[in-house]
């Protein structure tokens, strides 16, 4: 029996060290779309913080990573149907976990129940909502949270277009993660963020034949999301140290040993 | 002449040598861990399981359990546990639930137990979070719920209203059936005017459709996400007289005379007798190979099947 238990540790052992050591010899294809500051259009390839954050931990554990600037939905489709393909800060949904794999937390989200400044309405709790006229960004872990709830509410065809249509009355609250998007609409109409309605997490999943290696590696580079302490430098670099500092101090996804 | 010394090694050597000899020659057992042995799917899983130990002799020994109901979590994590006390060599298990089970199952891999998923795949969310890999065995249920929705669809015009009976909300496959049918009612334009869970069960279905029958005076259709909701789906369509559809979900035997007589419109045959053989096959070749658990792959794609009358 001690001989058996002796001999797993080994092979665990052994295998930890080919996890670290080798290169996996298959890059893969990261597909990511535009989220300002995060990502940004860098020419033909995408640029900000995720991108060189995923590239320089990948790499970190031998995996090479090509970085493609792609629509979310084709980004989606392709990822689905070609092995060697991921999407880097994807929304979880459990519809898709059979046909993608969820393989590590990269960063937070937060999805704020944003209203015109003065409104009048109150909001201590997502149940409130059902009071009134909401719009919400496409997202399954928000959908499911609203079902759950009871609350109505318009999706958006457009994540971007939503404070437009709030600043023009469409509804009377948005539900949306988008910060510089509202930024920009507050020049237009200022609004305030009044809930917190989810805290949820983005992900990198890949094709589900995605090879072993290569997912054990991408494991093992995510265990603190793009966050781990080698990428402060870049953080830095895009002028988001606070940022950093925060997330590595409030997000359970940075403090996993 | 042996020396002392050697006389004292020798038998310890011996010793040492017919322990490994003898766990060598032990037989593989492999659990298998299901759900409810009252669903008819799982009796089929479970029969599968069987016929695939009996072709497989000399290879592994199966050791087969499930519980009661749909929703006993805690009779599943137990079994688990006594697995676990078993020393068995792998699980394969149908969760009961995507989440609550994964402790559980992270002892038995402490433990040095292979473990593969069948049927209802583990929340990634919750996997990532512990970072273990278990690699999940079955159908995509979303496309199969999507040809199930589309062959209803054929029936229905732009604007019909259907509901939805779902199984237990929480758990993968329920949502992914869900997002199949919802994708397929989209397509036909289609309004899908509620979305109600029946646990997987017969009762539980049955008292939901009877009360979205009483709210919606006009509905079209109920996508029930397993044929034993549509059971009780067919139970409330008939005692309220009315021409409503009723698709489902797994092609169990009760709803073979269902689809003869045009009740039930349509199902899935996810050929759930293969389903866990799919997933002791995975195990017995990890066994074979030495592969560790982190590197088995994530998952492994089982067929399934549009059935109609």
């Amino acid at each position: 029996m001690r001989a058996a238990t002796y001999l797993r540790a080994l092979l665990a052992l052994m295998c930890c060290a080919l996890l670290q050591a080798a290169p996996s010899g298959e890059p893969v294809t990261v597909m990511v779309e535009s989220y300002p500051p995060f990502v940004n259009e860098g020419g033909t390839a995408p640029a900000g913080p995720y991108v060189q954050a995923f590239t320089q931990l990948a790499a970190a554990q031998g995996v090479a990573a090509r970085m493609q600037l792609v629509p979310i939905r084709r980004a989606l489709l392709m990822a689905e149907k070609s092995p060697g393909h991921c999407v880097l800060a994807l929304n979880y949904a459990a519809e898709t976990t059979e046909v993608l794999l969820y393989l590590g937390r990269v960063a937070p989200m937060y999805v704020w129940a944003y209203a015109k400044r003065g409104w009048s309405g109150r909001l201590t709790r997502v149940g409130d909502l059902k009071r009134y006229r909401v719009g919400a960004i496409n997202m399954a872990e928000l959908r499911l949270l609203l079902e759950q709830e009871g609350v109505a509410y318009e999706p958006l065809q457009i994540s971007g277009k939503g404070a437009q249509m709030l600043a023009a009355g469409r509804f009377d609250v948005l539900l949306s993660d988008i910060g510089p998007a509202l930024e920009t609409a507050n020049s237009v109409a200022p609004l305030e963020r009044r809930l917190v309605v989810l805290r949820a997490d983005r992900w990198l999943a890949c094709h589900p034949k995605t090879s072993p290696l290569v997912v054990a590696k991408l494991r093992l580079a995510l265990r603190e999301g793009l966050f781990a302490e080698s990428t402060e430098p870049i953080w830095s670099r895009h002028g988001l140290s606070d940022y950093y500092q925060q997330v590595r101090r409030e997000w359970p996804g940075a403090t996993k040993p | 002449m042996m020396s002392p010394r050697r006389r004292l090694l020798a038998p310890l050597l011996y010793l040492i040598l017919s322990m490994l000899c003898v766990h060598a020659a032990e037989l593989p057992r492999v659990g298998l861990v299901m759900k409810s042995l009252a669903n008819p799917f799982f009796v089929a899983m479970a029969d599968g399981a069987k016929v695939h130990a009996k072709s497989h002799a000399g290879k592994y020994t199966l050791v087969l359990t499930g519980i009661e109901n749909e929703t006993d979590k805690a009779g599943q994590i137990r079994l688990v546990e006594k697995m676990i006390s078993d020393k068995v060599s792998a699980i394969v298990i149908a969760p009961a639930d995507s989440r609550d089970l994964v402790p559980v199952v992270r002892k038995a891999l402490a433990a040095g137990i292979l473990v593969v998923n069948i049927d209802n795949k583990f929340d990634d969310r919750v996997l990532a979070e512990q970072g273990i890999n278990i690699p999940f065995v079955g159908p995509s249920n979303r496309q199969g719920a999507r040809e199930v929705g589309a062959f209803l669809a054929r029936q229905l015009k732009p604007g019909d209203k259907v509901a939805i009976i779902e199984g237990i909300s929480s758990t993968t496959n329920a949502q992914a059936r869900t997002a199949g049918f919802r994708e397929a009612m989209a397509s036909a334009g289609a309004d899908v005017v509620a979305v109600r869970s029946g646990l997987w069960e017969t009762a539980p279905a049955q008292k939901q459709a009877a009360d979205l029958l009483k709210a919606h005076p006009d509905l079209k259709a109920l996508l029930c996400g397993n044929d034993s909701m549509a059971l009780g789906a067919v139970a409330a369509v008939r005692a309220s007289q009315r021409q409503v559809a009723v698709v489902g979900y797994d092609n169990i035997p009760a709803a073979a005379p269902l689809l003869a007589s045009g009740q039930l419109l349509a199902t899935a045959d996810q050929y759930a007798a293969q389903q866990a053989a799919f997933g002791i096959d995975l195990v017995l070749k990890a066994i074979q190979e030495k592969t560790e658990q982190a590197l088995l792959p994530a998952m492994v794609q089982t067929p399934v099947k549009l059935v109609v009358k």
